[in-house]
């Protein structure tokens, strides 16, 4: 598996089997639809984290990262810290 | 360092009564910031400590301390100008950009949660108190900061656990050399603690305030019949965590504030929702022991993964959650331990210390040592106490005893008779748990001594046992516990000795266990002279000792209380410090 097709399947994972959310389509607005609220996103960071093996600061956190399953994507693959 | 700690929010339910009207008046209480209270520590040591309740008479209120910071600041001999800092047990503002995720969240954040409301506040009731003086402690750092820096431990495992903080319900720190190391935490939408609040809301109690009924309600049932519901509603995880995915089925604002989903989860897959006036049946009780049952292997799995994970074998803990005596007393008898330190008042009124005691670890004023039996409350003075003999003027005669040894030999004489009597004495207590200085008090031997008081002053549910308080000396010969095993909290379940089960009828659940506090020399001696006097009366230095206060009152603070509370109810006798008094005419 290519590492793209890994990070999608465990995002799908921590969506599905962790958050107990059906999996967004591609280029949902996460945050505008209130899809994911603020208890649901520090769920999502802190799966993430685990995941991913990331620290994600919350004061310095960029929402723009989380608006769609592809800005997470990139974000987790370019293996930032925010 | 003169550091104030502070508890409680006190936007928080006025803002769901706004946003929420017409909710059931428990389900206001599905919310944060209550049991407010205030502690000061000067130089690292606890001066003084109270809650809010206790004087402004409201229970589990989380209106801003100001009651309680006056006392400290009176029993230290401070004036506010004095105080370096005001620490508070809570810390939102790292998630003020998650708030801002909706206009909701966002006007909550705003109005409650902020660090603005928190200084409006201080302004109000502490007028020219220098804000840049006012700091913020995350939630469960201040918890596990009241539990470590008082466990006495320089290394230990701390564990907080409650419905939630911030954002999360369980938080796992490595405490050792006067740090705390966060280690791993679980979101609120994995809280035991919350489900465990969601049942007992389900089961017609009080969301976030009778859980012990329900601790105190479950070994009445079995706790098979509902375990696969449990069993597949927290899921117990490989790496120490747990899921409880029927939290996550909210979905709208409305499901989320009030938890709609769960609780219709809960109805359709459990058990009906009672209602707090219908009575109570096998179902209801199986519920109980089921959910307990969980609760206990979910504390351990918890507890025992991080001890092993970090090759720890002694555990802090505090949160509410920790003030479950059950699973602590499971757990003590785990095996994985070789000692357990719960902080006493494990609730969000410890919170108050914890931030203090953080924040005077911070500028090197830490003071590590194990916590005494927490009477940091309020005493009364001799002629305060006059003063309210006299307001009650030809209602009550008053016997005064020159000594405390007169009193307790008086005390003792009557315990024996099978009366029952109040107890008024030295400091309040600090924490949930009257220990012996506000205290209900009678002979543990009577079999009808359990319905006596509860038809006389607890109005309480008949199903709920009463605590033993016996001498350090003797626990060992009464209780399955070690001889010399400290347990002054009454925080830990142990079971009483088989032998001594039916000779001791009103303190023995149902289940031989009881919910005891020992009591030494060293940091109750009052209450132990009293104990060694019911010793000599009874062959048992022990007595049943439960809080001073009728259902719905907080525990009693001043003389007056006592003296109004002891008229109104059918107490027979009450001593305020070395003063017998009883109704005129009995």
């Amino acid at each position: 598996m290519n590492q793209h097709t890994t990070t999608h399947s465990k995002l799908i994972a921590i969506f599905t089997e962790k958050l107990n959310l059906e999996m967004p389509k591609p280029g949902m607005d996460l945050l505008a639809t209130n899809y994911i609220d603020s208890l649901a996103l520090v769920d999502l960071i802190l799966n993430l984290e685990e995941q991913f093996g990331l620290r994600i600061s919350l004061e310095t956190l960029d929402l723009e990262v989380f608006r769609t399953l592809d800005s997470i994507s990139r974000f987790v693959e370019s293996g930032q810290t925010v | 360092m003169k550091i104030l700690g502070i508890s409680g929010i006190e936007g928080s339910i006025p803002f769901k009564q706004a946003h929420w009207p017409g909710l059931d008046e428990r389900e206001y209480r599905i919310s944060q910031g209550h049991d407010s209270a205030a502690a000061l520590i000067i130089d690292g040591k606890v001066v003084a400590a109270a809650e809010e309740e206790r004087f402004n008479r409201r229970k589990h209120s989380g209106a801003f301390p100001i009651g309680a910071i006056n006392y400290c600041l009176q029993e230290a001999g401070l004036t506010v100008d004095e105080i370096d800092e005001i620490a508070h047990g809570f810390d939102y503002a790292p998630y003020q950009l998650l708030f801002n995720l909706d206009s909701f969240t966002k006007e909550l954040y705003e109005e409650v949660f902020s660090k603005e409301s928190l200084l409006k506040l201080v302004q109000r009731d502490m007028p020219g108190f220098p804000v840049d003086r006012v700091h913020q402690v995350g939630h469960h750092l201040a918890h596990a900061a009241s539990a470590y820096f008082t466990s006495g431990w320089d290394e230990c495992l701390t564990v907080v656990i409650d419905g939630m903080g911030e954002a999360h319900s369980v938080s796992i720190y490595h405490a050792h050399g006067g740090k705390l190391d966060l280690v791993h935490q679980l979101s609120s939408n994995d809280s035991i603690g919350i489900l465990y609040s969601l049942v007992t809301l389900h089961l017609g109690f009080d969301f976030n305030s009778d859980e012990y009924k329900i601790m105190g309600l479950a070994p009445y049932g079995n706790s098979e019949r509902y375990r696969s519901f449990f069993d597949k509603a927290v899921e117990l995880q490989d790496d120490g965590s747990i899921r409880i995915p029927i939290l996550r089925l909210n979905r709208t604002r409305d499901e989320r504030e009030n938890y709609l989903n769960s609780r219709q989860y809960l109805g359709e897959h459990l058990i009906a929702e009672r209602h707090p006036d219908v009575e109570i049946t096998d179902a209801h009780r199986d519920v109980a022991a089921s959910l307990q049952a969980c609760l206990d292997r979910t504390m351990e799995h918890i507890c025992s993964h991080f001890a092993r994970k970090l090759g720890l074998r002694r555990l802090a803990m505090a949160g509410g959650v920790a003030l479950n005596c059950t699973a602590n007393g499971k757990l003590m008898r785990s095996g994985h331990f070789d000692d357990i330190f719960i902080q006493p008042a494990a609730g969000d009124d410890g919170v108050a210390l914890g931030a203090a005691l953080y924040r005077a670890s911070l500028g090197g004023d830490s003071v590590n040592r194990r916590l005494p039996t927490p009477f940091f409350g309020p005493a009364s003075e001799p002629d305060e106490i006059e003063e309210a003999i006299a307001e009650f003027g030809d209602q009550i005669v008053a016997t005064r005893f020159e000594t405390l040894e007169e009193t307790c030999e008086e005390a003792a004489r009557l315990v024996a008779a099978g009366r029952v009597i109040a107890w008024f004495r030295g400091r309040m207590e600090f924490g949930p748990r009257a220990l012996g200085h506000r205290s209900i008090l009678a002979d543990p031997g009577h079999p009808a001594m359990r319905d006596r008081i509860n038809a006389m002053v607890k109005m309480r549910e008949a199903f709920r046992p009463f605590a033993p308080a016996v001498t350090l000396e003797q626990a060992h010969q009464w209780f399955e516990i070690e001889p010399g095993t400290e347990l002054p909290y009454m925080i830990f379940i142990v079971k009483v000795l088989e032998a001594h089960r039916d000779a001791l009828p009103a303190i023995t659940h149902v289940d031989g266990t009881a919910r005891v506090q020992t009591v030494s020399t060293r940091d109750n001696a009052d209450f132990h002279q009293l104990l060694c006097a019911v010793g000599r009366a009874t062959g048992r230095e022990m007595l049943l000792n439960t809080s001073f206060n009728v259902k719905g009152q907080p525990i009693v603070t001043t003389p007056q209380e006592a003296i109004d509370t002891f008229l109104k109810t059918g107490i027979e006798f009450l001593f305020v410090e070395n003063t017998l008094l009883q109704r005129a005419g009995s």
